[in-house]
């Protein structure tokens, strides 16, 4: 009977399904042709807000526009087909037929999977097949979107339109509970929790946010098909959507607790050590550190070192927390430095590569409000910080030439360089089939005299998920550094030029996380007066 | 396949199943159907006069039960051969009219002897041509 | 076949049934008729088990309506005016998507229907006429020979043929059906319904066989010698009472052959002469509702 059922869908649905694959191929086929140096379609999703129309217009509607149309459309598609034999109402005809429940709920599924999902599937994996990418590599990224896309998106349109009559219904609800949590994610940006933030330990609230959904969208089909109880369900809809914005994310320390247990390489930190150097002056650098909030607070500069890291890794700081205890055994001050306070951590991004030191010292300043500081700057407190660190080893790397250079690796992709349109840089475009590198860097270096221009990374934020999580256009992740060289004439002070670029070369090299740790750091009497800025 | 029934205009407020018996009654006994034709199904007179063929049934088995039809295994209901009709019978099928026309007579203040002259009236007068108008 | 117990549904803050009981045997061909909202098709759906009641109970077929599985729904036909259908297919392609959940269905049958009621199985559902629509509506009722066929509306807006089509493919099948059919077009199942319950904003007035209905209402024309007044004191059976000229007339929903005579005339003097009426359903039901709607019951 479910195959019955289905093939009735069919009937009436294939048309829909046919236009709707042919637009999902249409992109794969223009997204194949525009190739690897455009900016990456739907990046403004996650960079957080719309891009500015500039070049081709028909370019710009076809990354940016074109993907969410089709989402929109399978959405569509997906409600109509439930629809076709939908709960509420009381006009069915299905009402009044000896029709199992269990069988039509498993025929519109599969009519689902088969018109909605497993076009974009093969879309996918055949954009990643025409890139040149392994069928294995290939399967797992078109897998993976459709999957992310079921969870995140379709699973709760279905249980959506299990609730609703018809598409009008369910554009108004849909909109109305999109409503909700734009609104609610506004709100929200302005309290220290802030959501938007991708990359790094995210995942693990994302996740649970997808097991709320996947709960809440099986029990509401569960309430539907089985019992027909529309008011019942639409008011656990309004609680699921409660729960989903109400549950705190995970604190950071579980987070954080989480990662560590779950670090690939548990043993590769264990070389890495902080210490107080106090013997050594206030560093060149600037401080890492806030600065103070109020002017008569006081900065406290504290020269830290850091040693042990291997050679071709990056020390990434997570967070830092701070505990000023006076002698009585009493907590003066803690203070927190972790995310959202990005680049506050604590402990400056720190890479061995042959490119930097990163045994050298650098300052941390510790923000002392004025009145405590008035009260114990003169007394011999113990100051305790915890590091929380995460030691990224390389883990791919390419070679290529300045310009028209090919190469497919493994972890980077399939990459390339040449001169970028307008002149004055290097464009290193890369397309890999899932989530692309999150923390990845770029050198252009003059092979003869070992010149090169300061290094270029998007490390800012590495992503620890374990899988991809991202609305794009497709299961392919496209990304661009850009490279400035100097020019012979200009003011610049790039050492790599515009003539030596054919005797240069792009080094692109991508790290992962290798392990979580934390490390404590402990100075047991120190006066804080020594170590005060000067106003 | 369309059968000509016999002539009949359900009245309201009477047993349909007296009403049917009677009319099919009266159309054999005038001779409108010949001795072993056909008589119509259950299923052809529930059909024609819109009623439910259980009473149709009902009234097909009563007319067998009083010797007006005959039910032969494989071919189906046929008209049995009927004595000749005594006067009785006939005066009986006829009371319904003969009632009316005897109320609305006496409403009208008409007497016997005028009412009977009106009769053979007419009578007379259809003597000659065998076209019969109703309203 | 059907019993229902007690029955109430409400929506929101309208009662649409009150405490309705009735009962419809195996065989019967049972009419529910009553004005419009009067809670013919809400009793319908509660039975179908589309809308589920507020307090009390019914049962079809021994089970209780909100209980009601495939196993009884292969066994029962339900036809409406409204409901909705897959436009797209065609006739044909509707019919063949039915005829896997019916294990009863009768492909004989199915052709049967089809000719008799002149539907074409090529045509789409979207396109066909409205009176189409009802008939198709019965071919996809009568092929499995549901045991029990419920109607509801079935004669709004068809022309009389189609009306006579519609009826005619019904009777076929109906020895082996209970039916429940509510309409308004009286006139169509006067002499085919063996019962028949009045429905009145929720409530059942009575619920009783034809033949007792329409043997218990007359149409009464009383001639006077004088000028004619209603009587004093009004028999409460005695609906719609005119006094016009010398006669009085009314509907007694009452009647009896042998007392009427001698309740006449210890209500009315001067009596010449009493003439009775046998009424039609539509009738019955017009006197009724009007009675009802200026207050008197």
């Amino acid at each position: 009977m479910i195959w019955h059922i289905f093939k009735k869908d069919w009937r009436l649905m294939w048309r829909y399904a046919a236009g709707l694959a042919a637009l999902h191929f249409g992109l794969m086929a223009a997204l194949l042709r525009i190739g690897r140096f455009r900016a990456a379609p739907l990046n403004w999703i996650q960079a957080g807000g719309l891009p500015a129309m500039q070049g081709d217009h028909t370019l710009y509607a076809l990354i940016n526009v074109f993907p969410i149309l089709s989402y929109f459309a399978s959405s569509f598609l997906l409600v109509a087909i439930v629809q076709q034999d939908a709960i509420p109402g009381v006009r069915q005809d299905w009402l009044v037929r000896p029709i199992r429940r269990r069988d039509l709920f498993l025929a519109k599924l599969l009519g689902v999977l088969l018109m909605v999902v497993a076009p974009i599937f093969a879309a996918d994996l055949s954009g990643a097949l025409l890139n040149g990418f392994p069928l294995g590599q290939s399967l797992d990224a078109a897998f993976g979107r459709s999957v992310w896309l079921w969870f995140s998106l379709f699973l709760g349109v279905f249980a959506l339109a299990s609730l609703t009559r018809n598409l009008m219904e369910t554009i108004v609800a849909g909109t109305a509970l999109a409503g909700v949590y734009f609104v609610s994610q506004i709100w929200r940006s302005y309290t220290p929790q802030v959501f938007f933030v991708h990359g790094r330990v995210d995942w693990i609230d994302r996740l649970i946010g997808l097991a709320i959904i996947l709960l809440g969208a099986s029990a509401l089909l569960a309430l539907q098909y089985s019992f027909r109880k529309t008011f019942t369900s639409r008011l656990l809809t309004v609680a699921i959507l409660l729960v989903f914005l109400l549950v705190p994310a995970v604190p950071w320390q579980t987070a954080f607790a989480l990662e560590e247990r779950l670090s690939p390489n548990a043993a590769a930190g264990n070389t890495v050590s902080v210490s107080f150097v106090p013997d050594h002056g206030t560093s060149q650098d600037g401080p890492v550190g806030p600065r103070p909030y109020d002017r008569g607070d006081a900065s406290v500069m504290l020269p830290i070192r850091v040693t042990g890291v291997p050679d071709g890794a990056i020390l990434y700081g997570e967070a830092s927390t701070v505990r000023v205890i006076t002698q009585d055994g009493q907590k003066q001050m803690t203070e927190e430095r972790s995310p959202p306070l990005g680049y506050q951590m604590g402990i400056p991004l720190l890479r061995t590569d042959e490119i930097g030191k990163s045994e050298k010292p650098f300052t941390y300043a510790l923000r002392v409000p004025r009145n405590l500081y008035a009260r114990i700057a003169d007394q011999s407190v113990r100051l305790e910080i915890d590091y929380y660190l995460t030691l990224l080893k390389m883990a791919d790397a390419q070679t290529l030439p300045a310009t028209g250079g090919d190469q497919r690796t493994r972890g980077l992709g399939w990459c390339g360089t040449k001169i970028s349109d307008a002149g004055g840089e290097i464009l290193v475009g890369c397309i890999q089939a899932g989530p692309e590198p999150s923390c990845s860097t770029a050198v252009l270096e003059h092979i003869p005299t070992g010149a090169h221009n300061p290094p270029v990374g998007i490390c800012v934020r590495p992503d620890y998920a374990p899988f991809g999580f991202r609305y794009g256009a497709d299961a392919l992740s496209r990304f661009t550094e850009t490279l400035p060289f100097g020019n012979p004439a200009g003011v610049d002070t790039y050492p790599v030029k515009e003539p030596m670029l054919p005797e240069s070369q792009v080094k692109l090299k991508m790290y992962e996380a290798e392990d979580h740790f934390e490390r404590q750091l402990a100075i047991p009497q120190i006066r804080l007066r020594d170590w005060a800025a000067a106003e | 396949m369309r059968v000509t029934l016999f002539r009949l205009n359900l009245r309201p407020g009477r047993s349909i199943f007296d009403q049917v018996v009677f009319a099919a009654k009266r159309a054999l006994i005038s001779g409108e159907f010949l001795s072993g034709q056909a008589f119509p199904s259950v299923r052809a007179i529930a059909s024609e006069l819109k009623i439910h063929p259980n009473t149709a049934h009902k009234v097909v088995q009563y007319l067998i039960q009083e010797r007006f039809l005959e039910s032969r295994p494989g071919v189906g209901t046929i008209v049995a051969t009927l004595p000749e009709p005594r006067s009785g019978d006939k005066k009986r099928l006829l009371r319904e009219e003969v009632q009316r026309l005897v109320v609305e007579a006496k409403r009208m203040g008409l007497r016997l002897e005028d009412l009977v002259e009106a009769m053979e009236g007419e009578w007379m007068s259809l003597e000659k041509p065998l076209e019969v108008n109703r309203k | 076949m059907i019993r229902v117990n007690n029955l109430w549904k409400s929506f929101r803050k309208n009662d649409a049934l009150r405490g309705l009981t009735f009962s419809v045997a195996e065989g019967n061909a049972f009419a529910l008729i009553g004005a419009n909202g009067a809670g013919k098709t809400t009793t319908i759906k509660v039975l179908m088990n589309i809308v589920e009641p507020s307090r009390g109970e019914a049962k079809v077929m021994g089970v209780d309506s909100r209980s009601i599985s495939s196993r009884e729904l292969c066994r029962i036909g339900y036809v409406s005016e409204s409901q909705d259908l897959p436009e797209r297919l065609t006739v044909e392609q509707y019919l063949d998507y039915l005829r896997p959940f019916y294990p009863q269905w009768d492909r004989e049958l199915e052709a049967a229907a089809l000719n008799s009621l002149h539907l074409p199985p090529r045509r789409r559902i979207g396109d066909l006429s409205h009176g189409m629509r009802m008939k198709m509506a019965l071919a996809c009722a009568l092929p499995f020979r549901p045991k029990l066929l419920v109607l509801d509306e079935p004669f709004s807006g068809l022309d009389p043929l189609v009306r006579d089509e519609f009826m005619e493919s019904l009777i076929q099948q109906a020895a082996e059906m209970t039916v429940l059919i509510s309409s308004h077009e009286l006139s169509e199942i006067d002499h085919f319904a063996t019962h028949v319950g009045f429905l009145d904003e929720g409530r059942l007035l009575f619920s009783e066989t034809m033949a007792d209905l329409t043997e218990r209402f007359r149409e009464v024309r009383v001639t006077l010698e004088q000028a004619a007044s209603a009587p004093d004191p009004l028999p409460s059976d005695w609906l719609c009472v005119r006094a016009v000229g010398s006669v009085v007339s009314f509907i007694d929903s009452r009647f009896s052959e042998e007392t009427l005579g001698a309740r006449i005339r210890s209500l009315l003097s001067g009596v010449r002469s009493i003439d009775t009426q046998p009424m039609a359903l539509r009738s019955i039901f017009t006197t009724l509702a009007r009675s009802l709607r200026d207050g008197m019951a």
